[in-house]
């Protein structure tokens, strides 16, 4: 992505700030926040000469039920239920067979079910929240590449590269929910694929998850897709299934 | 970049209380929301018109607010002038969501609009707690005003202000440039 002019970065800025741009315009400049220090620092400065306007907004007192729905959200997290019994042949070690994995392909319903038990609990690092949803990652060679988990509950998502690494120099990859009924696909975020990575999600993605049918990575320019929409091409794509209940 | 509304008693309580927050203090949270939120809610009713939503993106606000307290910089504003960017960014997010054209059919809710009888551009004027903006709005022509007002507070797009003003699209697209630009100058030149 090229770099701004000044003054295009200053108008971004302002524009942003106020709330006018909106849908793939808006897209954009979040994802030029992400790595534009000085885009950045112009949004800052306009925040905080545009916040004395909320003063004159009419306070409106909220209904209960929006505090307790925060409350749950910030509750302390619950402990992480003892690990389910994992078939003595279904060890960890299995990562590392080739044999195993051949053929593995697009994780299908059934056989990444079977898989759940697997895949979630020998985990290194106990994460604070509880998957409701799996999805294993794989490549054109079928290889399993990422596992991605969703407590949809929490509305977080775990990304963890099984293998490969970043993405190439100048670009990035950027994680979809596949959705059923030919929506389109929604953005969850940029995956650095070198370590574990815990990404929040908003309500509707959360809400998203429970019916999504699959997850996909696509190569996109550094900072993400400009458009809001994958359009590079796609990577790595797996089945969604639920993880427990 | 001082003056701005919440800030009570000189010292920025609400910045306080993020930074409680960011340190995990479910308490110091629950202040915030109880000293925030129906501004918040009157923010996101006005931006999305419709009080479901309103309520979806407040839940999402705060959920986001004690996620990621522990990047409010005090360095780069006040406690309300981050708490209210992000429950703005968060209503516009759910509106980019939601078509405008659902509004349809919901006569109810826009019924429960607090508009009417208070009109937050008027207030914008008189703002006691923040001269500074009043002062500077009023140096901008009407329709410049007009415009930059009409998407902060409603989260208009230019077109949909062009629509309402019964103007050309690049009309009001110059006059919102040359607004902020004016706007800045005052605000930048009145901190200095």
């Amino acid at each position: 992505m090229r770099a701004l002019d000044a003054e295009t970065r200053s108008q971004l800025a302002a524009e942003y700030a106020l709330g006018t741009l909106r849908g793939p315009a808006r897209s954009r400049v979040e994802r030029l926040l992400e790595t534009d220090g000085t885009l950045r620092a112009e949004v800052d400065a306009w925040n905080a000469r545009l916040a004395p306007l909320a003063g004159a907004v009419k306070p409106v007192e909220p209904p209960a039920r929006v505090w307790l729905a925060v409350e749950r959200v910030i509750a302390p997290p619950r402990p992480v239920p003892a690990p389910v019994a994992v078939p003595p042949t279904r060890r960890p070690g299995l990562w590392q067979s080739l044999g195993f994995w051949r053929g593995f392909g697009l994780a299908t319903a059934g056989l990444a079910a079977a898989l759940v038990a697997v895949m979630v609990w020998p985990s290194p690092a106990p994460l604070p929240f509880q998957p409701t949803h799996v999805a294993i990652l794989a490549d054109e060679a079928k290889q399993p590449v990422l596992l991605v988990r969703a407590d949809a509950a929490l509305a977080e998502v775990s990304v963890e590269p099984l293998r490969r690494g970043p993405a190439p120099a100048g670009k990035s990859y950027e994680l979809w929910l596949l959705r059923a009924n030919n929506q389109p696909p929604l953005s969850i975020g940029l995956v650095q694929g070198t370590a574990t990575q815990l990404i929040a999600l908003d309500r509707f993605a959360a809400e998203s998850v429970r019916s999504a049918t699959g997850a996909a990575i696509s190569l996109e320019p550094q900072g993400g897709s400009p458009s809001g929409a994958p359009t590079g091409p796609v990577l790595f794509v797996g089945g969604i299934v639920t993880a427990q209940n | 970049m001082d003056g701005q509304t919440g800030a009570k008693g000189g010292a920025d309580a609400l910045g306080a209380l993020l930074q409680a927050t960011a340190g995990g203090d479910r308490q110091a949270f629950a202040r915030l929301y109880d000293q925030t939120a129906p501004q918040l809610f009157g923010m996101a009713l006005g931006i999305l018109k419709r009080r479901d939503w309103a309520e979806e993106a407040l839940q999402d606000a705060y959920t986001r607010i004690w996620r990621s307290a522990h990047r409010y910089d005090a360095a780069k504003g006040t406690g309300i002038s981050w708490v209210v960017t992000i429950a703005r960014n968060t209503a516009l997010s759910t509106l980019m969501r939601r078509p405008r054209d659902e509004f349809a059919g919901n006569a109810d809710d826009m019924a429960q609009m607090p508009s009417g009888d208070y009109d937050p551009m008027q207030r914008a004027m008189q703002l006691s707690d923040a001269r500074q903006i009043s002062g500077c709005l009023e140096e901008l022509d009407g329709d410049q005003k007009r415009s930059i007002l009409l998407i902060y507070y409603e989260g208009l797009t230019q077109k949909e202000v062009a629509d309402r003003l019964s103007k050309p699209i690049g009309t009001v697209k110059s006059w919102v440039r040359r607004g902020l630009i004016r706007l800045k100058g005052c605000l930048d030149s009145a901190s200095a």
